[in-house]
């Protein structure tokens, strides 16, 4: 009932494990604090991602053969070619993270739809390889986004949660869910001013970090789920927090029933395999609870 | 040791009252509307009924544990053959609102429409009349208590300042509704809950070392143990039974299983022992 069939993921693997990082290179913190480019110091703590951070994580992935999908807006890969080459030639894939951290429920259909193919075709150029995988960068989730990326051409997204399953969109667009508790930045975004986090938290013990994922993924082997890590250049790739990644990549690579995939193997997998939704879950239910308030179906 | 200030079942030093709430994506964006358009804090409350407690009913069941769930009844249309399996596994649901409201901002009136609507859904989809009845979030206002009696309910667990049953004031008679107190300390938002739009913690605080969450709660329960009082829980399955989480509530599980001599019961077995031992006297 909780757990789901072995046979679900490839070769009898028992979970998928995707590991993936948020390449924004300060766009995002841009987005919340506009005068950021003007400080030039505290600018400096998000290029330091691109500087140094990049290189280290692809250092440490090429030890233990991860391979992650990184996910880029398209503005930072126009800025930053060589790295992006850099990544594709070190056999990791590349997906979309927008154009500038911009939040597409501000945009018209036109806009999204430009932005969305210029991002697509920009990462395309510059690694040659094609990408089918996108992360919403900021706000909310519009109706129907999931129309909107697959006529851009994606296939699938990894920005909405309420499950640890991938499931499909109306569309048949593929989303592979995404939790908080699994992301670098919440524990370590770290600056004084402009703040982040606004209340200016402690850092957190790094193996209290390296411990809670250690039981995120023990939980998700154990229910069969998908595992999906996110990390940044600037928050993870310090050579501080590195053994902490390695111990992390240590274990889920020890064992050999976990199916380590990147984002577009997981989708093609799951588009291949999936059952239709349930009505409790939360896709479905969302639809009725919009009917029950008088949102019609669009 | 000091003997225990309360007579609980023979054999018995302290009780345990483990309680769930299963809000799912009810609560304040649901009730302003703000939700409609915020599929992902959507995804994050219905996760809950959804992954998060089909999970926690079997490890609930793995330790022989019985608990109460407070469910919104908004939750229970939605979920309903999930409420069906809380019961049948032993397990109390009881009052939480129809959508989360909170009862301090309605007038009585609305209370009273809240509460017949909830009555009447229970009755319908599940066949049950609860007798609990958990506030959700915030405060009630002053004729809450009477109104609940109005609709059966023989206790809540809603106040944070005891640790031991007590009797609100009455409207008529001796006792009113029996209080079973929960506390901020047992509430799993403290440490774990997290989401940026809209923002909890306010100030985006770290989350918290689930070993350290697990020894808290751990040093908690073994307190109340300790001096033979009553402990109960404000625990969300879509925050502190996902994956790797189930951990926290399974260290706890085998710690409260380490004692023979602590009565593991849903609030309303506490409630009726508290009101056969006591109601004659009030409160002490």
């Amino acid at each position: 009932m909780t757990t789901l069939p072995n046979s679900y993921w490839p070769a009898g693997k028992r979970c998928a494990v995707l590991i993936s990082v948020l390449f924004n290179d300060g766009r995002d913190a841009v987005a919340q604090a506009p005068d950021l480019p003007q400080r030039s110091k505290s600018f400096s703590v998000w290029q330091y991602g691109a500087l140094r951070g990049v290189d280290r994580l692809l250092q440490t992935f090429a030890d233990f053969t991860i391979p992650a999908s990184w996910f880029v807006p398209g503005l930072v890969a126009q800025q930053h070619p060589q790295r992006i080459r850099d990544i594709v030639a070190a056999n990791q894939q590349l997906a979309s993270l927008g154009w500038d951290f911009e939040a597409y429920t501000t945009l018209d259909a036109a806009t999204t739809h430009t932005l969305l193919t210029q991002s697509k075709s920009t990462l395309e150029q510059v690694s040659g390889h094609a990408v089918q995988g996108f992360r919403l960068p900021r706000g909310r989730w519009p109706r129907r986004f999931d129309v909107a990326l697959q006529s851009a051409g994606f296939a699938w997204s990894a920005s909405l949660n309420g499950d640890d399953m991938p499931y499909s969109h109306h569309s048949g667009l593929v989303e592979i869910p995404v939790h908080s508790e699994l992301d670098d930045r919440p524990y370590f975004q770290f600056n004084f001013t402009p703040a982040f986090p606004p209340g200016h938290s402690r850092l957190p013990a790094y193996d209290a970090v390296l411990a809670n994922w250690l039981l995120e993924f023990a939980a998700y082997r154990r229910y069969g789920g998908c595992f999906v890590l996110q990390l940044h250049p600037e928050w993870m790739g310090t050579p501080g927090r590195n053994q902490l990644l390695r111990d992390f990549l240590h274990e889920i690579t020890r064992h050999d029933d976990v199916w380590l995939a990147n984002g577009d193997a997981i989708a093609a997998w799951h588009a291949s395999h999936a059952q239709p939704l349930p009505t409790t879950h939360p896709l479905n239910v969302y639809e009725v609870y919009r009917q029950e308030r008088g949102r019609h179906a669009d | 040791m000091i003997p225990s200030p309360i007579r609980w079942p023979a054999g018995y030093r302290s009780a345990v009252a483990l309680a769930f709430d299963v809000d799912g994506p009810s609560g304040d964006a649901m009730l302003d509307d703000s939700l409609l358009d915020n599929l992902r804090y959507f995804g994050e409350g219905s996760y809950g009924p959804y992954r998060a407690v089909p999970r926690l009913l079997d490890l609930l069941a793995q330790y022989q544990l019985h608990a109460t769930f407070f469910i919104p009844t908004w939750v229970v249309t939605h979920w309903t053959s999930l409420c069906e399996r809380i019961l049948a596994a032993g397990h109390e649901v009881a009052y939480h609102g129809h959508r989360h409201e909170v009862f301090f901002d309605l007038t009585i009136d609305q209370q009273h429409a809240v509460m017949e609507q909830s009555r009447a859904i229970f009755q319908q989809r599940l066949g049950i009349t609860p007798t609990g009845f958990r506030t959700p979030s915030g405060d009630w206002s002053t004729a809450t208590a009477t109104l609940l009696h109005t609709f059966g309910v023989k206790y809540s667990s809603s106040m944070r300042g005891d640790d031991r049953p007590y009797f609100h004031p009455a409207a008529t008679g001796r006792n009113g509704l029996v209080e079973l107190p929960a506390r901020w300390d047992m509430d799993d938002y403290t440490a774990l809950a997290y989401f940026e739009d809209p923002a909890f913690p306010s100030g985006l605080d770290r989350l918290a070392d689930y070993r350290a969450v697990m020894r808290n709660w751990s040093a908690e329960f073994q307190g109340y143990h300790r001096d033979g009082l009553f402990w109960t829980t404000i625990l969300h399955p879509k925050v502190s039974a996902k994956p790797g989480r189930l951990s926290i509530l399974e260290g706890l599980f085998q710690t409260i299983r380490q004692y023979d001599d602590v009565w593991v019961a849903r609030g309303n077995d506490v409630a009726d022992w508290w009101i056969q031992q006591y109601g004659q006297g009030g409160n002490k």
